[in-house]
């Protein structure tokens, strides 16, 4: 059984990380400093529960979706299940490419990702619906394994990968929209290029 | 494994979920195939660049204010 005493010192440590997330799922700070003191008092409340050698990163993480799900996503009505438009192969790498192809430019998509400015990625992110981008922020940004976030999120390992597929080709999709709007790319549609058989 | 294989599998093989065989079938892909091999270091880049844009610091003042809401704060 954990100790009280012992709380500040193990899960101070991930305030920065829990922020990120808190971020991420509520869009403003405002609301992410509130989740996080949310989270940090609930789980110091259930620490008595906490079991010693298990995952208190993940088990702050879980407390931090619930009380989202709970209070926040409550507040706002936001549909629980939003469907993602059919971009499940969408491939930055292949979009940019035949931008490469076309201008013949060289590394032209690494250029793009170094151009990439923080807010724009971040915006990219949280246009995720919500079942697809804690999955994409669990791995992608804190990387937990698949089934730390199956845990987190209360949901089968299969569907975590589904998601977190589905997620992370949404994600380039918006990034290369974002590109887009932003000239960083010019505006005109390229011709998508399909990996090849071989 | 063909191309279209890889781009099924190149999540999960970065995730390091796939199962034995499965990651040695995709490791063999990339050796001779430097189309996918190319692909796959620029999704390691994409994600590199996500978790870099994404993170967030905590403002200054966050740890002061949950130690008061959980009643720990020294007293000043």
């Amino acid at each position: 059984m954990a100790d009280q005493a012992q709380f500040t010192e193990l899960a101070m440590p991930y305030m920065d990380a829990l922020y990120t997330a808190a971020m991420r799922l509520t869009h403003n700070a405002a609301d992410a400093e509130d989740l996080v003191q949310e989270t940090y008092l609930r789980a110091y409340r259930g620490f008595e529960g906490f079991r010693d050698g298990t995952n208190l990163k993940a088990w702050m993480y879980r407390i931090l979706t619930n009380t989202y799900i709970n209070i926040y996503r409550a507040k706002k009505r936001r549909p629980n299940e939003v469907e993602l438009d059919g971009s499940d192969d969408f491939s930055l790498f292949h979009q940019v490419g035949g931008l490469e192809a076309a201008q013949a430019g060289r590394s032209a998509e690494t250029e793009l990702l170094e151009q990439m400015p923080d807010d724009m990625v971040k915006a990219a992110l949280e246009d995720l619906p919500e079942q697809f981008r804690l999955p994409v922020l669990l791995a992608d940004v804190e990387g937990f394994s698949y089934k730390e976030i199956a845990e987190i999120m209360d949901t089968p390992v299969g569907t975590v990968m589904s998601r977190l597929h589905r997620g992370r080709r949404q994600l380039q999709k918006r990034l290369w929209d974002y590109a887009k709007e932003r000239g960083l790319v010019p505006a005109e549609e390229t011709p998508f290029m399909e990996p090849t058989g071989g | 494994m063909d191309c279209q294989e890889f781009h099924l599998q190149v999540f999960t093989y970065m995730d390091g979920e796939l199962s034995v065989i499965e990651q040695r079938s995709v490791t063999l892909h990339i050796e001779v195939c430097p189309s996918c091999a190319q692909v796959l270091a620029y999704e390691v880049r994409i994600r590199e660049v996500v978790a870099q844009r994404c993170c967030e610091s905590a403002p200054e003042e966050m740890r002061d204010r949950v130690l008061r809401a959980l009643g720990l704060a020294d007293p000043a």
